[in-house]
């Protein structure tokens, strides 16, 4: 038995800002998304432009957006993810468009430089060295970009955000007992936007190497707090953010903001602005949460 | 259009080149990595089991003279001993340097690096980070190019190497991103390009592994060596081909056919830790006399006995890509395999500092080119590489290529070049838009290479097939002139496809002709007519 599906595919020529889509019938069986994209390729259009390499979900190069979610083209079978029969591919979000499916990725690269994701220490090899189990979470990261095509800061584009894997990257660095960036790395993260996470947790719902994202921001929260950081913005924030979900039953990220900048909200505002737009955060009047999937999250975040 | 000036250009950002760029950098020089990947993005990542080097952390009286036997016994009398000689004794120093550099090697309890058993080595010696340790190592390097201030040109396709009054000095280079050309200028030039997996239907190597550096070195003159040396690997997913690491043999996992039975003994004493290439012709006599399961062209890897924990502690990817890629739960169910085309032992032939010989010679070098990694070939792993030996490859030599291009570099004038060849090259690539029928594709024509090459210069080969496949290739040529390509301004893969093919067939062809040479069986190369 065959099933045929209908794959639908963001087009994009260099240099326009508009799309088409263009539309196509592939034998779905066996396949995934990525030999469905390479028999468009090959039979059909060559000119399409979309990355791989490794087809087996290592190398990190295949993040596309499939039917609006962040996944991995090689390890995504069209069978599992059709809708009606339709499959649609279009470029992650958070991004400019480079071609079709190709995004310019030099943004990704350079948040993630900017936690600085290298060794910090000049011992050189220590023959005893104890890898807590803490750091393989992000080791297991792939710089799919994933996570930053589904962040919501991400989505304001504010300047200064490393972003979900800048995160997670520097969560590694910060639990390796060979680095010697200790408080330094954190005071760093603070400049990066370690308080400004919206706790969406979309970015661990499209990891697709299950990375704890949202706990490891989390911990590296709490461990800034430890380090005595924080105190001016990091410290009330997790306080109001406690207060706003206990009240709620849902977090208010204006009133988070509002209790943790205090009347520095004025400079937050072009952001908070912007967020609230696009619907990012609630209204400062908002509704109480009409589900509970804001709280679920929240305290799914074990160590919060 | 521009023109870039470096000391010492690197091509290609695998181990073997990001280690080499190290190196140069290290050693004062101001280094440009040219990569048709994110170099993040390269084969190298992949790497799963680990990286073999006589550390003894596991204190079984292992040393570099144990591992240099291993090695030496494993390529079948085909290795370089003097080469091995460095691989062995400069292991150790090579793990503590990457660990040095930020790579996470698991730990045993005592805080030292860890080691496990590997198929073909005699002691513990694989060290490595969970089943991710290419991944751990690429990672790693890559950063630290960008503190030491290496420049990255991630996503540049280089097109052919130039070379002025018999020196080479530097290369003609795609910006993939828009197409645009550029020349750029170096005083020594590493070639770091990788394998040939893509020759090949099943194969456990990314798209990138088309042999393009081969095929470059070859044009300036560079000798190739034992090109008929593929290794198969014996455990790829079917149908995909994906690598299952052989770590689940380490780990205790086994082969069974068709009637339940472990037949790896059938075929050597060792079973299923035989090196590759008897575990893959087992593999392949198993499935070739109708033994394989379900009917299918493929043998089952039981890794049930060790139990859910033990599996996801020691083995997660692969529980993960059985999973993913083909619904399989390794701690339930029987993963089905079949051998994937892995590693080339053949390539550039160099020297013990990764200097490139010319043509027919091996005392003349080509002044200003370098290479490393699995690209090149000196030989270190043979007629059948070890398990682990290829990470340690790159590490080693690539590491010394740095140093010597940076050696050659302070010691030469940086060659300056007349700007010609970049409007050669565009001109070629704009005659390729022109004029073509649209009547097939470079993937089409890729696949129906890789499709006679699986089938006849595969694990097993004998005349009559490479005489049918040198024809095949030929016809593959021919009709390179009719490829499909649509003009369309943007992202340069139309032509770079085209070009990797080129390559690809011309590595090809040689190996057909090697194959057929070599009348003997060695090592990975069977033939079964000899
Ligand atoms: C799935 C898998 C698992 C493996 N597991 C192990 C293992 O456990 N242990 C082990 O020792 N070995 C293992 N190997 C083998 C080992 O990983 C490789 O041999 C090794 O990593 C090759 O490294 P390299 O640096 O030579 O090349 P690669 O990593 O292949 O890098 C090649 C680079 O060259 C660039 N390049 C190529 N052509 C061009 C061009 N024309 N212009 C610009 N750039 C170009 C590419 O972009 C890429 O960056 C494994 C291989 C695979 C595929
Ligand atoms: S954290 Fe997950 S989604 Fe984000 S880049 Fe890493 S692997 Fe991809
Ligand atoms: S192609 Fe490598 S992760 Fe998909």
């Amino acid at each position: 038995m065959s099933t045929t599906i209908t794959l639908v595919i963001r087009r994009q020529k260099p240099g326009d800002s508009g799309s088409f889509f263009m539309e196509h019938q592939v034998e779905a069986d066996g396949k995934t998304v990525l030999d469905a994209l390479k028999e468009m390729r090959d039979t059909v259009d060559p000119s399409l432009a979309f990355r791989a390499q490794c087809k087996s979900g290592i190398c990190g190069s295949c993040a596309l957006r499939v039917n609006g979610s962040a996944r991995l083209a090689c390890s995504t079978f069209l069978s599992a993810v059709q809708i009606e029969g339709r499959v649609v591919l279009e470029p992650l979000l958070n991004f400019a468009v480079e071609e079709d499916l190709v995004v310019q990725d030099r943004p990704f690269w350079k948040a993630i430089e900017a936690i600085k994701p290298w060794l910090w220490s000049d011992k050189g090899y220590e023959h005893e060295a104890v890898v807590p189990p803490q750091v393989k979470n992000g080791t297991d990261c792939i710089l799919c970009a994933a996570c930053y095509s589904e962040c919501e800061v991400q989505a304001v584009k504010p300047s200064g955000y490393t972003g979900p894997a800048g995160f997670v990257q520097a969560h590694r660095f910060v639990a390796d007992k060979r680095d010697h960036g200790g408080k330094e790395r954190l005071k760093l993260l603070e400049t990066e936007g370690l308080w400004s996470c919206a706790h969406s947790y979309n970015c661990s719902e499209v990891c697709p190497k299950d990375i704890d994202i949202g706990g490891a921001i989390a911990d590296l929260r709490s461990q800034a707090l430890a380090a005595g950081l924080g105190r001016n913005a990091g410290g009330r924030h997790v306080a109001w953010f406690t207060r706003g979900v206990r009240r709620n039953g849902k977090m208010n990220e204006f009133w988070t903001l509002a209790g943790t900048r205090g009347w520095r909200i004025i400079f937050d505002l072009p952001t908070g602005l912007a967020m609230a737009i696009r619907g990012k955060i609630p209204w400062p009047w908002g509704k109480k949460a009409k589900s509970s999937r804001e709280v679920r999250r929240y305290f799914r975040s074990k160590n919060q | 259009m521009s023109t870039i000036r470096h000391d010492i250009v690197i091509i290609g950002g695998g181990v073997a080149g990001l280690r080499a760029a190290l190196a140069a950098r290290d050693a004062g020089a101001e280094v440009g990595l040219l990569s048709k990947v994110h170099p993040i993005r390269s084969a190298s990542v992949g790497a799963q089991g680990g990286m073999a080097a006589a550390m003894n952390n596991v204190q079984d009286g292992d040393e570099w003279k144990a591992h240099y036997e291993d090695t030496l016994h494993s390529g079948a009398g085909l290795c370089d001993a003097d080469a091995v000689e460095v691989l062995c004794r400069e292991g150790p120093d090579a793990v503590r340097e990457l660990d040095a550099a930020g790579v996470l090697f698991d730990r045993f309890d005592d805080g030292s690096v860890a080691q496990r058993p590997y198929g073909g080595h005699s002691k513990a010696r694989c060290c490595y980070s969970g089943d991710k340790t290419g991944h751990s190592i690429v990672h790693a390097l890559y950063w630290q190019c960008v503190k030491k201030g290496v420049h990255i040109y991630p996503e540049w396709y280089v097109w052919e190497l130039i070379e002025e009054k018999g020196t080479v000095c530097g290369c003609v280079a795609l910006e993939i991103r828009d197409a645009s050309v550029h020349l750029v200028q170096a005083r020594a030039v590493v070639l770091a390009t990788g394998g040939i997996g893509q020759l090949f239907s099943v194969t456990s190597n990314p798209f990138a592994s088309t042999g393009d550096g081969i095929g470059l070195a070859r044009a300036v003159g560079a000798r190739l060596r034992d090109l008929e040396m593929v290794q198969f690997h014996p455990t790829g997913l079917y149908p995909r081909g994906i690598l299952i690491t052989e770590a689940c043999r380490g780990e205790g996992g086994y082969l069974i056919n068709a009637e339940n039975k472990r037949f790896m003994f059938d075929y050597d004493p060792r079973g299923d830790l035989a090196t590759r290439d008897i575990v893959s012709r087992g593999i392949q006599t198993e499935i070739d006399a109708g033994r394989g399961i379900q009917g299918l062209p493929c043998v089952g890897l039981d890794v049930r006995h060790l139990g859910r924990e033990e599996i996801m502690k020691k083995i997660p990817q692969a529980a993960q890509i059985a999973r993913e890629f083909a619904n399989i739960d390794l701690a339930t169910q029987i993963l089905p395999v079949s051998p994937t085309a892995h590693y080339f032992m053949g390539g550039i032939a160099i020297s013990l500092n990764g200097e490139v010989y010319q043509e027919g010679s091996s005392q003349q070098v080509i002044p200003g080119l370098f290479a490393a990694g699995e690209c090149s070939c000196l030989s270190v792993h043979g007629a059948n590489r070890l398990g682990c030996n290829s990470l340690l490859d790159g590490a080693v030599f690539g590491k010394r290529a740095g140093v010597s291009a940076a050696a050659f570099a302070r010691g030469s004038d940086q060659i300056s070049v007349p700007d010609v060849r970049t409007s050669i090259v565009s001109e070629e690539m704009h005659r390729w838009t022109r004029g073509t029928r649209l009547d097939i594709s470079s993937g089409q024509l890729r696949a129906r290479l890789q499709q006679g090459m699986t089938a006849r210069t595969g694990v097993f080969r004998e005349d009559q097939g490479l005489r049918k496949q040198q024809v095949e290739i030929q016809e593959i040529r021919n009709q390179m002139n009719s490829i499909k390509y649509l003009p369309r301004k943007g992202r340069a893969h139309q032509a770079i496809e085209r070009k990797e093919l080129l390559h690809s067939l011309v590595i090809a062809h040689m190996m057909v002709e090697g194959a057929r040479k070599r009348t003997k069986s060695v090592g990975a190369h069977w033939r079964i007519d000899s």
